[in-house]
């Protein structure tokens, strides 16, 4: 990137002095104007910032110019979007709106589904004076900046930053930058460090990069209460529920809802796991919380159902013949209906009072410090013990499930291992940091595996279900032409196939999990207990 | 990063003003575009008013030194310049004297990669070591061709050509000829524009005229279209750029 060197603008210093003196030495162009705005994009978890990037939308007197930056401010790629003139073209929310193949793919593998959210705006309002050699060529360039703006959308309040001067290298001319900033230094402007908008952009945002995750990040202490312990994790588990409420509420991207389903079956998860560690009488919050959570993923459950076919409808149809393909327009389009009624529904129960009064109970009930007696039988015993006896007792669980899978073993109880799975899997990183690290990696690395593959079967024997749902309420209402019925048909042959060939696949997998779930292995996840922690 | 290479066997066809025009357009579309001046003579890098660099493009072509180092800005932004260097006036030897000699500059232009979207080559004419590099490094060529039939013969020429290298396994861009300096009161320019030949490649339906304006970018020492982008030629140019669909 070519250099630049930047310096303050105080108030009382007149910009056109400052020309005016660069202008005795060197020759000068005439001035122009130049009015920018730069919109700075990222997803909600801040995909691109991991990357080591950010997307900016750059509207200028003439264009408007989709840039992907470094950091640092260095250029990865420009795509101009339009014109001025041209009907605003707005960017595109998601890498598979993108036109561009190449950009499409790039993108794509950084953000995934993720919706593209502003973050920052900065607007400048500057003057471009070029520099130039005794052949009337651009080497430098003097850049006043008066007016630099910025402001967090959508409905942040706009700022203002200090006035700059910048002198700004062109490519291959070095010497004539160094003169530049050579009478820039003479003239004793404050030298300020030439921070690319990025950083500015970021710090305005009011939002940390990289501060969300849907990991679990709790640490716990092998000695800790196990009441305490499960209420520590199950706060940070409603943390993430909460933080994924709003974009679940707005249908911003998948990936909100995912979010927030996983952290509601992952507190179903640690209310079961961890039974015993909470009063579990009739109106116990913990029991409350079970009974709201089940009726939360009733209507989260369908949403993400339809969620994962509308964003696999086309790679699914790939499969098909071309016509086929073509006849399915009206299924997308029923589907997407259904989709928009089961997020409308959905959006309802996180805006109604129940939702709203379960939330804050629990969450009171969570804050609360544990009782000196608790009832609960488990709930002083520590931590460590009682993971590594619902770890054993989960882990033995899975691995008969896991001995007893084969290529004809029917699907309630592919279903019920695919369930002990997930559940295993919760309680392991819940409980990570209790845990020897080396084989927890190697044994989560696993489960992740046969879980993917499970995942898949499952979605496909669902997505079966509500191919067969749509064209049963698609014929009822008289939205099934024949070539769409037909094409359907062709397309439940086709997922069935695939969901033929992922239960092999399933089958192969869980013989190494059951492998690495034989009771020596297990036992080994937990740490042995050292002479100084056993007196 | 796509290479488009501008080539003809003969000169003064508009070969060099094509490479400076579609190069500014480019930049202008918003691609980090290169103009890279092969050509000896050095007007592309005139037009930019870039003075031809001497010493120091052996090295480079035999990649022992950063291509990026020789590189200029222009006078706007998102376009530099590979200036021309005197060395190019036997490019051919210069090649022939490297190792891989038909891979020298595809090999230079993949240290490209990271800072430019298209990189525009301004190629020498003739048929020698330095256009077979050029076909092995570029995706696209456009051939200016002033419509007679001498000059529409060339494209045979470049076409068994192409059909040998293919023989050979070795790559070969996608070819689109164009009409150039085109003379509408002359008949055999309309004739030609009326039926261009189908084989063997597919001619881009831009032409552009014959123009003085063309004449003037000597003066301006820029491309036409940044000066004077509401003339026929400059409206041609963008057309061609369109029509190209980089």
């Amino acid at each position: 990137m070519p250099q630049i060197r930047a310096y303050a603008l105080a108030d009382s210093t007149d910009s056109s002095t400052v020309i005016g003196a660069v202008g005795q030495t060197l020759r000068l162009a005439p001035a122009f104007p130049r009015a920018e705005q730069s919109t700075f994009y990222d997803t909600f978890d801040w995909a691109l910032y991991r990357d080591g990037g950010t997307l900016v939308v750059l509207d200028s007197d003439d264009h408007r110019d989709l840039r992907w930056l470094d950091l640092g401010g260095g250029e990865r790629a420009t795509r101009r979007l339009g014109r001025s003139g041209d009907p605003s073209p707005a960017l595109p929310s998601f890498a598979r709106e993108l036109d561009d193949p190449d950009w499409r793919r790039a993108l794509a593998r950084v953000i995934d589904v993720r919706r593209l959210l502003p973050f920052a705006r900065v607007r400048n309002r500057s003057t471009v004076v070029p520099v130039l050699d005794k052949h009337e060529k651009t080497v430098a360039r003097l850049v006043v900046t008066d007016e630099r703006t910025s402001m967090a959308p959508p409905e942040g309040a706009w700022r203002r930053e200090p006035a700059r001067i910048e002198a700004r290298a062109v490519r291959g001319y070095e010497r004539p930058f160094a003169r530049l900033v050579g009478i820039l230094d003479g003239l004793g402007l404050e030298p300020i460090e030439h921070d690319h908008e990025v950083g500015l952009a970021l710090a305005v945002s009011g939002r940390r990069p990289g501060g969300y995750s849907n990991r679990i990040a709790a640490t716990l202490h092998p000695e800790m209460r196990a009441d305490e312990a499960a209420k520590q994790l199950l706060a940070g588990l409603v943390d993430t529920m909460r933080t994924n409420e709003d974009g679940t509420r707005r249908d911003l991207d998948a990936e909100f809802l995912h979010d927030f389903r996983v952290a509601c079956r992952r507190q179903r998860s640690t209310l079961s796991e961890l039974r015993g560690v909470f009063p579990l009488s009739a109106g116990a919050p913990a029991t409350r919380a079970r009974k709201e959570l089940s009726w939360l993923g009733r209507y989260s459950g369908p949403v993400r159902d339809l969620d994962v076919f509308l964003l696999g409808f086309d790679g699914l149809a790939a499969g098909l013949p071309e016509d086929a393909r073509a006849a399915l327009a009206p299924v997308r389009i029923y589907l997407a209906r259904r989709q928009a009624e089961s997020q409308a529904a959905l959006a309802d129960v996180l805006d109604g009072s129940r939702y709203l009064a379960f939330v804050e109970h629990w969450q009171s009930f969570l804050e609360a410090p544990v009782p000196k007696r608790p009832s609960a039988p488990d709930a002083g015993r520590s931590i460590a013990d009682v993971a590594a006896e619902r770890l054993g007792r989960i882990g033995r669980k899975v691995r008969k499930r896991a001995l007893r899978t084969n290529p004809s073993t029917p699907a309630a109880d592919l279903h019920r291992l695919r369930i002990a799975a997930k559940r295993l899997r919760y309680l392991i990183e819940l409980t990570r940091s209790l845990l020897v690290e080396k084989r927890t990696v190697r044994l989560l690395k696993r489960l992740k595996a046969v879980q993917n593959d499970l995942g898949d079967w499952h979605d496909l024997e669902q997505q079966q279900i509500l191919v067969k749902q749509a064209a049963s309420a698609m014929h009822g209402e008289r939205l099934l032409p024949a070539d769409s019925a037909l094409a359907l048909g062709q397309l439940l042959a086709h997922l069935a196939s695939h969901e033929a060939a992922a239960r092999l696949h399933v089958t192969d997998r869980v013989a190494a999990l059951a492998e690495a779930l034989a009771p020596e292995r297990l036992a080994r996840l937990i740490p042995p207990v050292t002479e100084e922690a056993a007196s | 990063m796509k290479v488009l290479g501008c080539y003809s066997m003969k000169g003064g066809v508009g070969k060099t003003s094509t490479a400076v025009n579609l190069a500014w357009l480019a930049a202008d579309a918003g691609h980090r575009t290169l103009l890279w001046d092969l050509d000896s003579q050095g007007a592309a890098s005139f037009y930019y008013r870039i003075t031809a660099k001497g010493g120091g493009a052996r090295k480079m072509l035999a990649g022992e030194r950063d291509p990026m180092k020789r590189v200029r800005g222009t006078d706007w932004e998102r376009l530099d310049l590979l200036p021309a260097d005197p060395s190019y006036r036997k490019l051919d030897i210069v090649l022939r004297d490297g190792k891989k000699p038909l891979q020298q500059l595809a090999r230079l232009l993949q240290q490209l990669d990271e800072h430019y979207d298209l990189v525009v080559l301004d190629c020498p004419p003739g048929l020698g070591l330095a256009t077979e590099a050029m076909l092995t490094a570029a995706d696209v060529l456009v051939m200016p061709i002033v419509p007679n039939r001498l000059t529409v013969r060339t494209l045979d020429t470049v076409g068994d050509h192409l059909v040998k290298r293919r023989k050979k396994g070795r790559s070969v861009p996608v070819v689109r000829p164009f009409f150039s300096m085109v003379d509408r009161r002359k008949l055999i320019h309309l004739q030609q524009l009326a039926s261009p030949p189908s084989r063997p490649f597919r001619f881009l339906r831009t032409s552009i005229p014959f123009s003085s304006l063309v004449e003037r970018m000597e003066l301006q020492r820029a491309p036409l279209v940044s000066f004077d982008a509401a003339s026929p030629a400059a409206r041609a140019y963008h057309a061609l750029w369109q029509e190209l669909g980089i």
